[in-house]
């Protein structure tokens, strides 16, 4: 989903060489990141990794050591009223006025946004599921309804982008299932949905796209498909020469391992040859296959694997 | 901005103060209920002993309720106002969400000083109030204050309590802590200022101190008040003004650069 092919006016968010120092460490290290408009994109890293620092710097919470930052096209921080006036964010844990009522703590931050954003705070509370227990003080509220009056609060820009911080962090399991059906329902309403997360089911369920952070770098991006299967598709074969089939595999595949008679190989050449095609040469080098399986990787093992390679690295 | 949204953003610093009811409590009790318990004692004392205790209200009644207002308990209630509009975003952490709508970080900080100042002078005008009432209820035949008076000495009290509001908005913005902002604020004006205004051997440093200007122009002087520095009126503007102004201009420096 990351595209070198996208313009200014597609893209919900671009950096180029984005760093945050604190003292010696670095937080977030030349990350180059493009978020196109319209898809819910994921920021994938470990706690720690630089992701809300990363979005820190994006909103101007914390000033960036170097780098640029556009969100909508806008570049920051000379157009940042300009650029954050459609962005709504829900950053960490969401905060409150504690002695205000839910709605009280909507409308300071609709006085702060605009004239006419007073209006949009009954709708807003009406779609996270809150018109009831609005006129509630915040300090009588769940975790749960804290974090849908957050995202209350980030829908009052009318957002064309929403930027997310852990947004199921603090939910229940149904809460989760019903968080993740309003970010979808962000999605087709056009909006861009920014999210990170160190839960990789989550991502993997509810994101179109992503990107890999660890150590204040982004390691890798891409549809959540394509990060799953990384640079190679895996397809286990079951037949009755193992080492007859490597060699007929020649040229065809990256790697190969044997394991209890199956054989694991990752396919490799551009075009990436179909299971198909493997079956054809086998059975054409006069092979008996009995098993033929393309492998589905998980975004999980991908995430371990990148995130694993990095941590031997360093 | 418009003038319309500044308004509006005003008024939502005002609802984050007004709705803090243990501090508007105790600020309504500094500004009004400590006038209704010193005239309410001072007319006990008169009714008891009236050959040693002159009446509660009158002229000097008037003077000196004008003083624990503009010297005493007013700056107190304009402290913890202040303190809280100063402090309230920070505390809460909501600071981040209102920088994260683009609003700058200047007019964020801008609206908190009309929203304190707006709140510490109805709750002094109270207590101001209080102290108009009681000059005449209990004067007892003596001399009571005349218009003039009552306007200047209403004045002083809102100029003492206002600088010391916008002081501790600043301060409170700067330090981003109640206790520290509100302990800074107390010392300063209970202890630390009245000492160094009594000390003879800081000379004419003492000018630079703002009580000892707003002293100088205290409207009805008390016969054992505090004494008046030989200050020019050039000097006592100077220092009403630099003070707040000063102060301010931190608090606004530090909500631009401080990590939301």
């Amino acid at each position: 989903m990351t595209t070198k092919h996208a313009t200014d006016s597609m893209l919900a968010i671009e950096t180029i060489g984005l760093t945050k120092h604190y003292g010696e460490r670095v937080a977030v290290d030349a990350v180059n990141l493009i978020v196109p408009r319209g898809v819910v994109y994921g920021l994938l890293g470990h706690n720690g990794a630089g992701k809300t620092t990363l979005i820190r710097m994006l909103l101007g919470l914390t000033r960036c050591s170097a780098g640029q930052v556009r969100l909508l096209g806008r570049l920051l921080p000379e157009h940042r009223a300009d650029a954050l006036a459609r962005v709504g964010a829900l950053v960490e844990e969401p905060k409150f006025h504690p002695h205000l009522t839910g709605r009280e703590n909507l409308r300071v931050v609709a006085d702060v946004r605009g004239l006419e954003v007073r209006a949009r705070i009954a709708p807003a509370l009406e779609r996270v599921g809150l018109s009831n227990r609005a006129d509630d003080r915040v300090n009588r509220y769940s975790l749960g309804m804290r974090q849908r009056l957050g995202v209350a609060r980030a829908l009052l820009a009318d957002p064309e982008l929403l930027i997310l911080d852990e947004p199921s962090n603090r939910l229940d399991p149904a809460g989760t299932v019903e968080f993740r059906q309003l970010i979808r329902s962000f999605a087709q309403e056009e909006r861009t949905v920014f999210l990170s997360s160190h839960q990789l089911g989550e991502v993997e369920k509810v994101c179109d796209a992503a990107a890999i952070i660890d150590r204040g770098r982004v390691l890798e991006h891409g549809t959540i498909e394509e990060l799953a299967r990384g640079r190679g598709q895996e397809l286990t074969i079951g037949c009755d020469d193992p080492a007859a089939a490597i060699s007929a595999l020649d040229g065809c595949v990256t790697r190969a391992r044997r394991s209890n008679g199956i054989l694991r190989v990752t396919l490799a050449g551009d075009p990436r040859p179909s299971a198909a095609a493997v079956n054809s040469k086998l059975v054409d080098a006069g092979l008996s296959v009995w098993h033929l399986q393309l492998e589905r990787a998980t975004l999980e093992q991908r995430f371990l694997e990148i995130t694993s390679t990095v941590g031997a690295a360093t | 901005m418009t003038p319309a949204l500044a308004k509006r953003m005003i008024s939502s610093e005002i609802l984050k103060l007004r709705k803090k009811r243990s501090t508007m409590l105790w600020v309504l009790f500094l500004g009004a209920g400590s006038m209704v318990i010193y005239y309410a004692y001072a007319a006990l004392d008169h009714a008891s002993d009236p050959a040693h205790h002159g009446p509660a209200g009158g002229t000097l009644g008037f003077a000196r309720g004008l003083q624990g207002l503009a010297i005493l308990v007013g700056p107190l209630a304009a402290a913890m106002i202040g303190t809280e509009a100063g402090t309230g975003d920070v505390a809460a952490g909501v600071l981040r969400d209102l920088v994260a709508t683009g609003r700058s970080r200047i007019a964020l900080f801008l609206a908190r000083i009309p929203a304190a100042l707006f709140l510490t002078l109805a709750c002094l005008a109270v207590g101001l109030t209080v102290a108009v009432v009681a000059s005449f209820a209990l004067a007892d035949g003596s001399a009571t204050p005349h218009l003039g008076l009552i306007a200047s000495g209403a004045g002083w009290v809102l100029l003492a309590d206002g600088i010391v509001c916008v002081i501790a908005v600043g301060l409170g913005s700067l330090t981003g802590s109640r206790a520290m902002t509100l302990t800074a604020l107390i010392g300063w004006e209970l202890v630390l200022s009245p000492q160094l205004l009594d000390a003879a051997s800081f000379g004419s440093a003492r000018q630079a101190l703002l009580d000892g200007a707003l002293v100088r122009i205290e409207p009805h002087p008390l016969p054992n008040g505090t004494p008046h520095l030989p200050m020019s009126i050039v000097l006592v503007v100077v220092a009403i003004t630099l003070w707040p102004l000063v102060l301010a201009a931190l608090g606004a420096w530090r909500t631009a650069t401080r990590d939301a």
